[in-house]
């Protein structure tokens, strides 16, 4: 078979799955519930961009020292390469965790052992991985529209910039999976994941604590200096320059403002890209072991995804082999009911590593933005106290799924259990529940310590905490199990699914906020009365925290039956795709 | 529970998805110690006539008792009373294979489970697997893992959909005689498979369904003097005459 019509074939593979996507997101738009939530995702996405690219706040007059040349400096181009780095390194950690080529399960072994040639291969993947990172251009060319100097160059910028870095990391890939290479057999294992998982979460922890913190800026840049002078040094810095050289002809041309500088910059880079490209295809060498690898791999994280449960836990799940299986005690007793709990909790303590990292990075980022609301007095403490419990909650319910979000593909099991339906949802959702609450305990007390400040009105908000997180937990398990849905970000149907989502959010924000209506009404009620009758106005004061607890607790039971009703009902059979 | 020895006991059982009628009226008991194969095309309602019988689809329409407890009305007696065996068992991913019989044992409520449970680790092959995680086993092991659960509760009635497959042969050969074992001692065993061989080795009554409906229901003896025979005394020949691909088989030869 000749080398064109290898190519030919793949481009038509290519082409038989763009078509397949498409044809599912149109029949997805044929029956009315997925035209509404069609519907609704369109006018997320494109209401997101439109917000990113016209939206107040957007335009470059609100970013002065970036559209001007100070003292010699162009920012604007600093800025631009600064972006790209960003971009390089994720991209380049990425490509560490996936070394050789990643060839999606229908195709490995199909591809693998067909009469294609190595750089054909490779080929076909940079261009399918090319028309993905295109994707991302859109949303980032959105997102900094109203920064660029003329948006419509600076578009072809960012794209071919993006190509050129997502290419270059295949290199990486190729090369760490090539096993005729040193470097290739040298740095086998996961070592290099691990170190590139936790430099990112470094990385990412940094770039928040300088976002929501003003102290952690001081500390780093010094004194009073402002960011901006800051900024300007860094650009001058003589390794910094040397280091980003490499992006400056992409963010030249992200920055053109004149069509002679677009077009000469236009040409340079297309000419990059075509040298990376081919240079990609031809130094690809023996990477089939390491293809078949970071494929399988990378399916069973898929696979985990598609089960509920985030990419982060199947890695811990590789972790864990080979090690040493920790028990866990029977402390819900040796009942059904308890079983199911314990159950829960073996699943948790397997994951441990993983979960505690995932756990301390959310705590630790909603404490930073706790740490805006200053003081000790017994408002500031319930406002920060409030906004952990709040978006602690949220960001934990989230990213931790050990309840029946990560049960998808066990419910046929599930269901046939002898186990009445509300205390099997009752044990399924409780550790979970549990987990998230003594996160959440610790992020309130380290603000103690942190913030110098103690107020005993802490201590009956603390009691509070479980409830609240039982309150969230069920209730968003049992709009799952009445709503049930496997999805994987970037699979096919992305927009009604996104569209579903939102409106379920709303669901469940709905169904909240007539639990915290229902409260506040009896306190309103009881706020009249004490005025109608002239009873003493510290009853109010004193009753709250109770008809709090009390309606807390009437929500946990109220949801905890819901999601025992949406279990019985649940069918098996149903697609959930 | 009635007169007759039945242990299972389904009453015009009919099951719809949507415009589709999956179970269209559906009837058959089995007695205690019997191995009912219920066999069919793909899409005859083998497993939904299952999954319903197990409790995790609702009923819509007719009867189903299991030990003499109506599932519908006494789910968890009946749910007791019942091992069942999916065609591809998904085990939890974080539970050991060890943890798993433990977990079952508690949810059956299964006292004294620990030495039975190794027991049915020999038994099954799976010794060597205690350890294991349900994520790290392979399609075989899954299946004896299945086996060993539903073994662990001490059954009366035991649903089993394909239950040989990815066993590789030692491993056909033991299912095989467990089932027979498991039939020896009363319990009434309901066996969904396309191995028509296996059907005709371990079934004593055959249950032949078609678009949800019962064709042929009689022991293999009467399935073979029957008119379902004429082209032959296999179950093959049989079961394609009861569903009508016979006619279609021989179009194809001519």
């Amino acid at each position: 078979m000749g080398r064109s019509h290898d190519l030919l074939t793949l481009f038509r593979l290519a082409r038989l799955h763009w078509r397949a996507a498409m044809r599912k997101q149109f029949r997805r738009v044929r029956t009315p519930s997925g035209c509404i939530f069609s519907l609704f995702g369109t006018i997320l996405i494109v209401g997101w961009l439109g917000l990113m690219m016209f939206g107040p706040g957007m335009g470059s007059a609100d970013l002065g020292p970036i559209d001007a040349a100070v003292e010699g400096v162009d920012l604007r181009l600093f800025y631009a390469q600064l972006f790209l780095a960003a971009f390089g390194f994720l991209s380049v950690m990425g490509a560490l965790n996936a070394k050789g080529l990643y060839l999606p399960k229908a195709e490995v072994h199909a591809l693998l052992s067909a009469p294609i040639s190595t750089p054909d291969l490779v080929r076909y993947r940079l261009l399918v991985d090319c028309g993905k990172t295109a994707l991302s251009a859109v949303v980032f060319a959105a997102l900094f529209w109203g920064r660029l100097p003329t948006p419509g160059y600076g578009v072809f910028g960012i794209l071919l910039a993006l190509f050129v870095i997502t290419i270059t990391s295949r290199v990486i890939s190729l090369a760490l999976g090539n096993t005729n290479l040193r470097i290739g057999r040298l740095l086998r294992g996961r070592a290099l994941g691990r170190a590139g998982f936790l430099i990112g979460i470094l990385v990412w922890a940094l770039m928040m604590g300088l976002f929501v913190s003003t102290d952690i800026r001081v500390e780093l840049f010094g004194g009073e200096e402002s960011i901006s002078e800051r900024v300007q040094a860094m650009a001058q810095h003589p390794v910094l320059v040397a280091l980003l050289l490499p992006l400056r002809p992409f963010a030249e041309l992200v920055v053109a403002e004149t069509a002679p500088e677009f077009l000469t910059w236009l040409a340079v880079d297309v000419a990059l890209l075509v040298l990376v490209f081919e240079l990609c295809a031809r130094s690809a060498g023996e990477i089939r072991e390491a293809t078949m690898t970071t494929s399988e791999e990378l399916a069973k994280r898929i696979g985990a995804m598609r089960k509920g449960q985030s990419s982060l836990f199947a890695m811990g799940r590789a972790d864990r082999k080979g090690k040493r299986l920790r028990r866990f005690p029977r402390v819900f007793g040796e009942g059904r009911t308890g079983t199911v709990a314990w159950a829960r909790c073996v699943g948790i303590t397997r994951f441990s590593l993983t979960t505690t990292l995932i756990g301390l990075v959310v705590v630790g980022f909603v404490v930073m933005i706790s740490m805006q609301i200053d003081g000790g007095a017994k408002k500031q403490i319930l406002g920060s106290s409030a906004m952990i419990t709040a978006l602690g909650t949220m960001y934990l319910g989230a990213t931790m799924r050990f309840d029946f979000r990560s049960s998808l593909s066990r419910m046929e099991s599930i269901k046939s259990w002898p186990i009445p339906a509300g205390r099997l949802f009752f044990a399924t959702v409780l550790p979970q529940a549990l987990l998230m609450t003594l996160l959440l305990l610790v992020g309130v007390l380290v603000r103690i310590p942190l913030r110098e400040v103690f107020h005993p009105i802490l201590l009956p908000c603390l009691l509070l905490i479980p409830g609240i997180v039982y309150a969230w937990v069920s209730l968003d398990n049992a709009v799952f199990l009445f709503f049930p849905v496997k999805f994987i970000p970037g699979q096919d149907g992305a927009v009604h699914h996104i569209g579903r989502s939102l409106l379920l959010i709303f669901l469940r924000l709905f169904l909240l906020a007539i639990a915290g209506g229902a409260m506040g009404l009896v306190i309103l009620l009881l706020g009249l009365a004490v005025k109608r009758f002239e009873w003493d106005p510290g009853i109010v004061e004193s009753a709250a925290p109770w008809i709090l607890f009390i309606g807390i607790l009437g929500a946990c039971l109220l949801f905890t039956f819901a999601g025992g009703v949406a279990l019985r009902r649940y069918d098996v059979s149903r697609s959930v795709s | 529970m009635e007169a007759s020895s039945s242990l299972l006991s389904v009453r015009n059982l009919t099951r719809r998805f949507d415009k589709v009628l999956a179970v269209d009226g559906l009837s058959f008991e089995v007695q205690a110690g019997e191995i009912l194969g219920l066999v069919g095309p793909n899409g005859a309602g083998k497993t939904t006539t299952l999954r319903t019988i197990a409790g995790i689809l609702p009923i819509q329409a007719g009867e189903i008792l299991v030990a003499g407890h109506d599932l519908d009305a006494e789910p968890l007696e009946a749910k007791s009373a019942l091992a069942w065996v999916p065609d591809d068992p998904q085990p939890d991913e974080n539970l050991s294979v060890m943890e798993h019989l433990e977990f079952t044992a508690g949810i059956y409520g299964v006292t004294e489970w620990s030495s039975l449970a190794t027991q049915l680790l020999e038994r099954f092959d799976l010794s060597e697997k205690s350890e294991a995680l349900g994520g790290e086993l392979s399609r075989g092991m899954r299946q004896k893992l299945a086996f060993a659960q539903a073994w662990l509760t001490a059954p009366q009635v035991l649903l089993m959909d394909e239950p040989l497959s990815g066993l590789d042969p030692l491993g056909i050969r033991a299912a095989k005689e467990e089932i027979l074992v498991m039939a020896a001692k009363g319990v009434a065993i309901v066996l969904s498979s396309h191995l028509l061989k296996l059907i005709e080795e371990l079934a004593d009554r055959l249950l032949i369904i078609d678009r949800g409906r019962a064709v042929f229901s009689g022991t293999l003896d009467e399935a073979r003097s029957s008119d379902l025979a004429q082209r032959g005394g296999s179950l093959e020949e049989i079961f394609l005459a009861a569903t009508g691909r016979a006619f279609a088989d021989e179009a194809v030869k001519e």
